[in-house]
């Protein structure tokens, strides 16, 4: 009875569009004056502190400032130039070139919506200019945008790890072969519809022009290695890693002579507010975890899903549908943040591992931002290359297809996500 | 009330800025230190968790001023003008409501506090705790500054029916 009372101002909350971190937190002091533990009540902001009191989580900052440096750098557009003198001259040159350049960014930057706002700025102009219609360029770059929380670093990881206390540097590794996998499904993808719609193509650029486009991104993607190897050997961790990648980002953005000393302030407060959405999540959430504990949600559920089959298989299946589901009214962070402590205890009952689920997990919700109605990505990409999301969703279908397709991949075949991992830890 | 909420968002973000700003320096100065040196920082990472959880509560309070918080919105969306403001209104009532009871527990919570000590940096730990009600106060008070905004309208809209 008190649960179900619970979930009901759950679920009105939410849907009256009170922010989800406030949504938590009313409805976890709610059930606990309906069940009237005073006690627990009186814990509640020590909890809330808790929720933050945790090394990793720096990481979260860290990255967002590395992103917003490298950003007002002017990162993106070099990144696009090197890949442009690379591959332009194939037919249908600039679609590759969108893939590749996310690609590369996803290396730098660990959060979807932040990569697709910025390559969308970039890329959809640069597309139109060569013929291709606007609705496609704005969702092959959408949709190329989903690997940036796969290929580290990842925001996605970084929680996820600090939830279930799986190594953030592991996931890490795990995020590498899914992200370059879901690349190349995509530049498949993309070979077939340009022998369908002969696609333009730019001229040939000299080996000159390749050379010195080389040397301009050499220092940014200085930053992938070195938080790989600052991983892979031990010297720093996935924080510090992401410290480092803040300082060479400043040292970068000031010789490219695109950051300028007045940036800063801007700089420092969206990485502030951008990083607060979601720690104050992460604070709220963990308040909201009195429900769940109190409730034994997680045995609950773990009890009527082995009576549903003991098929792992299945499980992840039943997990990937619930998640796509979620992911079309969800924000993907507000849903990992709340559903990782539900799911995770499940995992040992399953025998699944918890890095891949991680991985599962991450992509399944990304693919929540390409979904409508509630889809972040879409917003983000509608507004800034001013299209309507009804012509955006629609020219998103075939991208949304594979991405689905490619997950289930991920998810059945555990060996292709755990094999990096799995092979420095030997 | 705007003034106030104004004011306390100027605070919030020189505090937080500054306290990222240091988050970055002290922990690369501490990679240089433990691989140079050899002598780590031994307080470095405390003092960036209690910043992180100050930039938590400060701007986490700041989101909320902007609106920059995930909300489901698709629903509320569809409704007409009007009343998507008495919509804002209850929805408002019932937010300050339970952020004042938040913010009660949280200051009964500091003011009970013993007088333990941070374990590496050894200062008193109502220093990070005082985030918690801090935060939720200031958010408050910019809530109630959206609230004092939608009733305006809602009166102005009243007075042209």
């Amino acid at each position: 009875m008190e649960m179900f009372l619970t979930i009901i101002i759950f679920i009105i909350l939410l849907l009256v569009g009170i922010p989800i971190s406030l949504v938590l937190a009313i409805t976890a002091i709610a059930y606990l004056f309906i069940v009237g533990d005073m006690t627990l009540l009186t814990s509640v902001p020590q909890k809330m502190f808790s929720g933050v009191d945790n090394f990793g989580l720096l990481a979260i900052p860290l990255f967002m400032l590395a992103g917003e440096l490298m950003n007002f750098g002017g990162i993106t557009t070099r990144l696009v130039s090197f890949a442009r003198v690379l591959i332009g001259h194939f037919r249908g040159g600039l679609t590759y070139v969108a893939i590749i350049a996310n690609m590369f960014l996803a290396s730098i930057l660990g959060s979807a919506n932040a990569q697709a706002a910025m390559m969308s700025k970039v890329m959809v102009p640069e597309m139109e200019k060569e013929g291709y219609d606007r609705d496609f360029s704005s969702a092959l770059t959408l949709a190329s945008s989903i690997v940036a929380p796969v290929i580290p670093p990842s925001m996605l990881f970084i929680i996820y790890g600090t939830l279930t206390g799986a190594s953030i540097g592991k996931l890490f590794l795990a995020g590498i072969i899914p992200g370059v996998f879901i690349g190349i499904g995509f530049l498949i993808v993309i070979g077939f519809m340009n022998h369908k719609y002969n696609f333009p193509k730019s001229e040939r650029a000299t080996l000159k022009d390749i050379f010195q486009n080389f040397l301009s991104v050499i220092p940014a993607l200085l930053i992938p290695f070195i938080i790989i190897y600052g991983i892979l050997s031990g010297m720093f961790t996935p924080t510090e890693s992401a410290a480092v990648a803040c300082i060479i980002a400043i040292i970068i953005g000031f010789s490219y002579r695109q950051l300028k000393a007045k940036n800063i302030p801007t700089i420092l407060k969206n990485t502030v507010v951008n990083t607060a959405t979601i720690t104050f999540l992460i604070v709220t959430a963990n308040v909201f975890g009195f429900i769940i504990a109190y409730e034994q949600i997680p045995q609950t559920l773990a009890s009527s899903m082995l009576s549903l089959s003991e098929n792992p298989i299945v499980f992840l299946l039943l997990v990937n549908i619930l998640l796509l589901l979620l992911g079309t009214v969800l924000d993907g962070i507000a849903a990992l943040i709340i559903l990782v402590p539900v799911l995770s205890p499940l995992l040992v009952t399953y025998g699944v591992d918890p890095v891949h689920f991680g991985v599962i997990i991450t992509i399944n919700l990304t693919i929540g931002l390409l979904t409508p109605p509630v889809g972040t990505g879409l917003f983000i990409v509608s507004s800034i290359a001013e299209i309507s999301i009804e012509r955006l969703v629609k020219a998103i279908l075939p991208f949304l297809v594979v991405s689905i397709v490619l997950l289930l991949i991920i998810t059945y075949w555990e060996d292709i996500v755990l094999w990096i991992p799995n092979m420095t830890s030997n | 009330m705007k003034r106030v909420s104004d004011f306390i968002e100027r605070i919030e973000i020189i505090c937080s800025t500054i306290m990222m700003a240091a988050i970055t320096c002290i922990l690369f100065t501490s990679v240089l230190f433990r691989y140079f040196l050899n002598a780590p920082l031994y307080w470095a990472n405390e003092a960036s968790i209690f910043m992180m959880a100050w930039i938590t509560f400060l701007g986490g309070s700041l989101g909320l001023k902007y609106h920059s918080q995930a909300a489901i919105s698709f629903i509320i969306d569809r409704f007409n003008e009007w009343n998507q403001i008495k919509m804002k209104i209850a929805t408002y009532i019932v937010i300050l409501i339970a952020l004042a009871v938040f913010i009660y527990i949280s200051y009964d919570w500091i003011f009970s506090l013993t007088d333990t000590k941070s374990s590496s940096m050894r200062i008193p730990m109502w220093i990070p705790y005082s985030s918690v009600p801090i935060g939720l106060t200031f958010a408050f008070i910019h809530l109630l500054g959206h609230f004092i905004d939608y009733i305006k309208q809602w009166r102005r809209g009243r007075g042209s029916v």
